[in-house]
């Protein structure tokens, strides 16, 4: 016997279609609310997947193997090593040794600083490796001892600039090496924190260092959900070889969950902000809810004299609040994606705008005009009829 | 039927009471027409409120149609109010922003009947009024008698068995104000009990019996 819903929203909507100002004025709290909240995760996701992509490029499935210098021992670690890992470790993919010095490189016409690798041409398969032209090392070139060398794109552009560089001759240390490929350098955030490689078979780069100790072993696991045993193992058959302490093994694993736990953090707080604004959205909403209800008292005082139970009225105003605050809600998340859109042209992050957010946004501040509607119905649905009939 | 045995209304002023109504004894069978007579402040709108489930007295039984209303909850009340009782003021009191069709359709809104029924009801009762030209229009587009037209009509869309009305004409020229009478005479011809409050003499000619409230008290019948 009671009053349909559909019944109790036509009279919210028309209500808010009468004095559209107010409107504005009262939803604007959520829109810039729930914008921020869209505009904060969306931003913090495609930080998060920037950072993601970053570490994925180093290799996330990848384990670094490094002689543990602070532990006095000075073993060092072997090619034999190499081999002997993936002899003993199991669900190992590839396993790359590596030794790198910093040594002055030369063209026919500059010189550059490098970070010269010596290692094999397993490299390709541990690190990710994108050839700007020419190809990387092969195993023939190790076996040989060939004096080939690939650079990487920073180096490229420091010895040769926009020259061809494959085929031509760079000279380390007084040797000669032909040029075979440029690769594309793997991180692009901080290159200028880095030097330009310069990668050379180990067997020829062992002979002009006259050092078979390795900086790094790379170990990449067959798959991600072992990456943990596959260090673990590693480290407990070296160190057993070497003695307690001997190696140190890292994983990226736990980088990207610090930097998640980094993102997270930001964003959470950045979202705190973005909930205050919310919260003075439902203060607002509140406050007109309260103005509106004291002019309408006697439309209250008719309505129930004409049988409107208290929980109709309540229902009636409770639905004119959600409705602002949905409203607002949905306004808030067209300018979220709005500043989202922007801020992505700007910062140049790849933004991709999911349905949940913007889902739970609309939910949350249709959340909070009820919440906030309360207080002012109820005092709608409280009011007594011949109070509310003799208000002027 | 209304039946109003001592009935007793007080509100609390400062420290002491203010009596409104003291002991009112009223018994009007079904389709009866009374008008209530009385100077401003006898008490006679308290008592409208009374009959019109609006207001709760402080002692005495009211009972209508044998249902005794002093007990029952709001959600009851307001039951009662949507159902059994239409109501007719002086100053109208149409919502200014629904035309006159949809102001007659709101009790229909409150009892949850569906739009396509509401809107052939609440054309009906405009009829009854003689008012199907104006459905269309708002409050402030009519004149006073056509106002309290669409008034009755709102009053009269649920078929209630009692029709208050408080001063009906008190806003009115006597023209007009005629013309109102005669629809309330005529509904009340057809079996609805009326109970009409006023001032004039003329206006509670109108009714079968009349009574003269004064000091919260019946003065004669």
């Amino acid at each position: 016997m009671s009053m349909k819903p559909t019944d109790s929203l036509k009279i919210s909507l028309s209500e808010m279609r009468r004095n559209t100002m107010r409107t504005v004025l009262t939803i604007l709290g959520i829109v810039i609310g729930i914008a921020a909240m869209i505009a904060v995760f969306s931003v913090g996701q495609a930080g998060k997947e920037r950072i993601k992509e970053e570490l994925n490029n180093f290799g996330i499935n990848r384990v670094w193997i490094l002689p543990n210098i602070a532990s006095g021992e000075d073993g060092g670690l072997k090619v034999a090593d190499a081999e002997y890992i993936k002899d003993k470790v199991q669900g190992v993919a590839a396993v790359c040794p590596a030794d790198y010095k910093m040594a002055s490189v030369e063209s026919k016409n500059a010189s550059a600083q490098c970070d010269i690798m010596g290692t094999n041409e397993v490299v390709t398969r541990t690190q990710k490796t994108v050839m700007a032209e020419g190809r990387h090392l092969s195993a023939a070139d190790a076996e040989y001892g060939r004096k080939v060398a690939v650079l990487s794109s920073k180096a490229k552009g420091e010895l040769f600039g926009d020259m061809d560089a494959v085929g031509q001759n760079i000279d380390i240390m007084g040797i000669s090496f032909s040029v075979i490929g440029v690769e594309e350098e793997v991180s692009v955030v901080y290159d200028e924190f880095f030097l330009g490689k310069c990668y050379i078979p180990l067997t020829v780069y062992e002979s002009m260092f006259k050092d078979d100790r390795l900086s790094e072993i790379s170990v990449v696991a067959a798959d991600s959900g072992n990456v943990a045993s596959v260090a673990k193992k590693s480290q407990q058959i070296l160190n057993r070889k070497y003695g307690e302490d001997a190696v140190k093994v890292i994983n990226l694993s736990s980088e990207m969950k610090n930097a998640d736990n980094i993102m997270n953090i930001f964003t959470l707080v950045l979202a705190a902000i973005a909930g205050i604004s919310l919260l003075v959205g439902g203060i607002g909403i509140m406050n007109i809810m309260l103005v509106s209800i004291k002019e309408r008292t006697r439309e209250i005082g008719i309505r129930k004299a004409l049988g409107a139970t208290g929980r109709d009225i309540l229902w009636q105003f409770l639905f004119e609040s959600a409705l602002y605050a949905a409203a607002g809600g949905g306004i808030g998340v067209i300018t979220g994606c709005f500043i989202t859109v922007v801020a992505a042209q700007v910062i140049g992050l790849t933004i991709r705008l999911g349905a949940l957010p913007i889902v739970v946004s609309v939910a949350f501040a249709t959340g909070v005009g009820l919440v906030f509607g309360i207080l002012p119905a109820k005092k709608a649905a409280s009011m007594d009829p011949v109070e509310a009939l003799r208000h002027e | 039927m209304i039946s109003l045995n001592g009935i007793c209304k007080e509100y609390p002023i400062g420290d002491g009471v203010v009596s409104a109504l003291s002991g009112i004894d009223i018994e009007l069978p079904d389709g009866g027409f009374l008008a209530v007579m009385g100077p401003s402040g006898s008490g006679k709108s308290t008592l409208l409120n009374i009959l019109g489930c609006l207001d709760t007295q402080t002692s005495g039984e009211y009972c209508l149609n044998g249902v005794c209303v002093r007990t029952l909850s709001d959600e009851k009340k307001a039951f009662l109010r949507n159902r059994h009782i239409g109501f007719v003021f002086q100053s109208f009191f149409l919502l200014p922003r629904l035309s006159a069709a949809e102001n007659v359709e709101l009790p229909l809104i409150y009892r949850g009947m569906d739009a396509r029924k509401r809107k052939r009801r609440a054309a009906e009762a405009l009829e009854q009024v003689g008012l199907s030209d104006r459905s269309a229009h708002l409050p402030g587009e009519l004149s006073g008698g056509q106002r309290q037209r669409v008034a009755i009509a709102r009053a009269l869309v649920n078929s209630p068995r009692l029709v208050l009305a408080d001063e009906p004409t008190g806003n009115l020229d006597t023209a007009t104000g005629t013309e109102i009478m005669e629809i309330l005479k005529e509904l009340n011809a057809q079996g609805t009990t009326v109970v009409l409050i006023t001032h004039e003499k003329e206006i509670a000619d109108f009714a079968k019996k009349t009574l003269l409230i004064r000091d919260g008290r019946i003065a004669c019948q």
